[in-house]
């Protein structure tokens, strides 16, 4: 099928629409289950062709590459697209009762859509070989994901909501600013085409102002979206107020989309061996390190849970970046498989958060009182993800840091290992106070009414993530794989 | 000549912008955001592309200010004192013009022929597509065919603000439509005085009733079938001059929504109901997305219009066609169903 | 010679219109910023910028000569004309209605 690569896209992007024909959620519902499972086959049968085969293209409208877009696909966007159709596959049968619980029923059709939009927005971020496209379906994932926010429960929903969209509006222009400077160097849209002609050019070794500019403007853009350590402040509010299901979908894959981009444009536009590439290492290195030790130690003291797990994963996206700097084979390799692994628990938890707010209403530390016995499954989902969080062996978080200690001590730079241990034993305080109130805490006699379990349309996509963790963790022959190339594909150049 | 005509432009760009900054009053604010739009397309026109400048001026001066305002009627007319000192967002400013500043540093020239974006893609695009594609207006092309794909994508984003804004809003309270009389004056001389500071005067500007403004409903009556016609106009010559789907769809949108602020809105809203919009809505994302999926299975890639039609041409031509149409029924249901929804919402239930 | 002469007196009438155009809209800008109240405001620019819309596009008609293009521009006035006193109407009436008096004298306490 030559026509893989478009349908990735198109699937959900003319879905959307479909959602609110017949303004009925249930047909809503079932026309995103229907894209969300397409897709998800679609990026599944690309990456098993990128596997066999080396990179797919797409000329779209059938214009060769710098004149018309072109879709372009090898294994690292392939890793990309995986996690984030795999993701929402696993989150629209979650959002079934979820959304029923926390919406407005005649708002929900919306919901959907908008829901598909931003799935749409995010496969076309991670697949298209064009900048300015990219910027398009940047726009279209921040723009739903606004809106996604802003139907949150409770009124504050909005406010959170608005302060993304200022934060990411700002991001956005910056990027667009960004690769407008590049198209006015380069006369050329396609990050292919620009970084052949910024090398043909010699404007790389040249120490061109206007390409500097043009680089810090996308960084900056994209560590903004990315949710990079001081510029984070919008992501606690957004990740807290938002609907169950989009908490879990954003967190796992908004972020990790951004980090594509800066992959993409740092590697495949400049290149390895430019001087660019030493100072966005140097750059990102102190805000990841300060992520990870400053949003762990603020999550101890948070008592939403939400909120606790959403500075989690800024400590998280530290983790990532931290691998990012180290700019050598196994630190990309591990800041890429690191990608995939925070994408499995951080919407693990997050459904687990979702299964809580359904039963019991709220996730306030003290709602956690006895649901060890109340909600066993799902506490024992939250244990997986937890140790998975902490980086206890044979969980997926396991293999990555582990793999980010190891780069480290191949550069020597064992400061940063013990950053990375403390991190962890940061993290083990904040699972641990949560595990602790579930278990250990007696439930008060005064709460008589009936706490169950969640239904099973929300613990079976739960407990399918619960399998991942460890699966990923005990047998990861595939993932790494697929992080090594994709890093060997960037430090190769294109 | 021209060198003072944008200097006068753009120190006005400057003013107005300075005074959007400063102003608290959000009403000037957005007759000041109309002018900023108006002035920005005149310097597009002298830049020479007036395709841009088409469409600043219909959506920024023309569509943005109404909804603006309509919005305006749900809330306060009046900006609040902000709680802190902004002076680390200014900062921010500051620090980014200075970084934008330096970064032209290196630019071409604006205007060199010899700069990569006119020795690069934009030689084939004026070269060849007159032959490939076919629209004498090359900004047709790029936008339609050669990155007709884009375009897809901004009709989306179009779509999506809609539905975003009927998700969000939509389902809250409805207004009762009251037909407010107009007062003797002598009574009302004391609301007057205070009208200008609560801005209470503007939410009834809005819902003029109509039936005692005889010379508006009469020059509405006069005006409205021209503007679609217009409109129209626009949608199909953009093949040949600026314009397009999505001028063509704010024009006919701003026929409709004057219609509605003469007349009355739950009129228009008889005439075109939310319902039919919303189908519309999805229809031009449908014709615009089946274009594209009817090139797929005629065995050319997505929106390979080449394949629609026996000769290339005429298949570009039959494809941009229905692509522009999509792309304007879609944006002409999106900015009327904005409208509704603001039209439709009780003051200060937000 | 003939010819020339035909455009030279063009030129010249073209001149006359833009500049009446030119220093009717500015007076109309002046009165719009110094009149005292509403109503004479709306009337220094209602009636200038009619006027000056006419001199200005009827001065640009006499350069473009038969064309199609003077045949827009003469769409775009009597569509100015006609609206821009719609809404110069439409404002006044509803400042009058909701209240706004228009200032009489010194003995009209304002």
């Amino acid at each position: 099928m030559s026509h893989l690569p478009i349908l990735q896209v198109i699937i959900p992007l003319l879905a959307a629409p479909l959602c609110i024909v017949f303004n009925n959620r249930r047909i809503a519902w079932f026309v995103a289950l229907c894209a969300t499972w397409a897709s998800f086959g679609v990026s599944l049968l690309i990456a098993q062709q990128v596997l066999q085969s080396g990179a797919l293209s797409y000329d779209i409208g059938g214009w060769p590459a710098p004149w018309g877009i072109d879709y372009y696909v090898d294994s690292l966007n392939a890793f990309v697209l995986l996690i984030v159709t795999g993701i929402s596959a696993l989150a629209l049968p979650y959002a079934n009762r979820s959304v029923e619980q926390e919406i407005d029923p005649r708002s929900q059709p919306y919901f959907y859509s908008l829901l598909l939009v931003c799935l749409a927005g995010l496969l076309g971020i991670s697949i298209t070989g064009d900048a300015f496209n990219m910027y398009v379906f940047l726009e279209l994932s921040s723009l739903s994901s606004y809106a996604l926010i802003g139907m949150g429960p409770r009124r504050r929903a909005l406010t959170a909501a608005y302060q993304y969209l200022v934060m990411g509006t700002i991001g956005a222009t910056f990027i667009l600013i960004g690769i407008g400077l590049l198209y006015s160097l380069t006369g050329s849209l396609n990050i292919q085409d620009i970084s052949y002609q910024l090398h043909a050019n010699n404007i790389i070794g040249s120490g061109n102002r206007t390409l500097l500019t043009a680089f810090a403007f996308i960084t900056v853009g994209l560590s903004l979206k990315l949710a990079l350590f001081p510029l984070h402040l919008w992501l606690p509010n957004a990740y807290t107020y938002a609907p169950s299901v989009i908490t879990i979908f954003l967190a796992s894959t908004a972020t990790k989309v951004a980090i594509y981009m800066l992959l993409r444009f740092c590697y495949c536009v400049v290149g390895s061996e430019s001087i660019f590439q030493l100072t966005l290492g140097q750059i990102v290195l102190l805000p990841s390190l300060a992520a990870i030790i400053v949003s762990s130690v603020v999550a101890i003291f948070q008592y939403d849970i939400k909120r606790m797990l959403a500075y989690s994963s800024i400590a998280q996206i530290g983790y990532i970046t931290l691998g990012l700097s180290m700019s050598n084979h196994s630190g990309l390799s591990a800041a890429i498989l690191h990608m995939f692994n925070h994408a499995l628990m951080k919407g693990l938890l997050f459904m687990t958060m979702g299964a809580v707010s359904y039963s019991v209403g709220s996730v306030y530390l003290t709602d956690f009182r006895g649901l060890g016995r109340r909600m066993p499954f799902t506490m024992g989902a939250f244990i997986v993800g937890g140790l998975s969080l902490m980086g206890i062996p044979m969980t997926a978080g396991f293999v990555s840091k582990w793999m980010l200690v190891q780069a480290a001590i191949e550069l020597g730079w064992w400061d940063v290992v013990i950053l990375i241990l403390i991190g962890s034993l940061l993290a083990v305080i904040y699972i641990w106070r949560v595990v602790e109130t579930a278990y250990f805490n007696p439930l008060l006699e005064l709460e008589e009414e009936e706490i169950g379990e969640a239904p099973l349309s929300l613990l079976i996509p739960m407990w399918l993530m619960v399998i991942a963790n460890i699966y990923f963790g005990i047998n990861s022959a595939i993932p790494v794989e697929f992080a090594q190339q994709a890093a060997t594909l960037l430090l190769g150049g294109m | 000549m021209e060198s003072v005509v944008d200097i006068v432009l753009l120190s006005f760009l400057c003013i107005t912008v300075v005074a959007i900054v400063y102003i608290r009053k959000l009403f000037c604010a957005i007759m000041l955001l109309g002018i900023f739009s108006l002035l920005s397309a005149s310097l597009f026109v002298t830049m020479d592309a007036v395709d841009v400048a088409f469409t600043e001026a219909a959506v920024g001066t023309g569509i943005s200010s109404i909804l603006l305002l309509s919005a305006l009627a749900l809330t306060h007319t009046r900006e609040q004192r902000p709680p802190h000192q902004p002076y680390i967002a200014l900062l921010v400013v500051v620090v980014t013009g200075a970084v934008l500043i330096y970064g032209t540093m290196d630019l071409p020239r604006f205007g060199d022929p010899n700069s990569p974006i006119h020795r690069h893609v934009a030689v084939r695009y004026i070269a060849d597509s007159p032959h490939e594609v076919g629209p004498p207006n090359i900004v047709t092309s790029v936008l339609a065919s050669y990155r007709g794909y884009d375009t897809l994508g901004e009709t989306v984003v179009i779509f999506t603000a809609g539905i975003a804004l009927v998700g969000l809003l939509g389902f809250r309270r409805r207004q009762e439509f009251k037909v407010r009389l107009y007062q003797p004056m002598d009574k009302k001389t004391s609301y007057a005085e205070n009208s200008t500071e609560d801005g209470d005067e503007f939410e009834d500007n809005i819902k003029l009733p109509g039936a005692n403004h005889m010379v508006l409903r009469i020059v509405g009556k006069m005006f409205i079938p021209l503007i679609l016609l217009f409109a129209l106009y626009v949608q199909f010559h953009g093949d040949y001059g600026p314009g397009g789907g999505f001028q063509a769809g704010v024009i006919f949108a701003s026929g409709i929504i004057l219609y509605a602020l003469i007349f009355d809105v739950e009129t228009a809203m008889r005439v075109i109901t939310p319902k039919g919009l919303r189908l519309l809505a999805v229809a031009g994302v449908f014709i615009y997305g089946g274009v594209g999926l009817v090139c797929m299975f005629l065995g050319g890639n997505f929106l390979d219009y080449n394949v629609l039609s026996a000769h290339p041409l005429h298949g570009q031509h039959l494809g941009i066609f229905l692509i522009e149409l999509g792309v304007g029924i879609n944006v002409f249901a999106i900015m009327v169903i904005m409208f509704y929804t603001f039209a439709n919402r009780k003051r200060g239930s937000v | 010679m003939d010819l020339n002469i035909f455009g030279n007196i063009l030129d010249i009438l073209t001149a006359l219109f833009l500049t009446a155009g030119c220093f009717l809209g500015i007076s109309g800008g002046i009165g719009l910023y110094r009149l005292p109240d509403f109503f004479t405001r709306q009337h220094a620019s209602g009636i200038t910028d009619s006027a000056c819309s006419f001199a200005i596009l009827f001065a640009l008609m006499l350069q473009s000569g038969f064309t199609m293009v003077t045949i827009k521009l003469f769409f775009i006035l009597i569509f100015l004309i006609i609206t821009s006193t719609t809404a110069t109407h439409a404002l006044a009436k509803t400042a009058l209605f909701k209240g706004q008096k228009p200032l009489l004298g010194r003995e009209d306490n304002h």
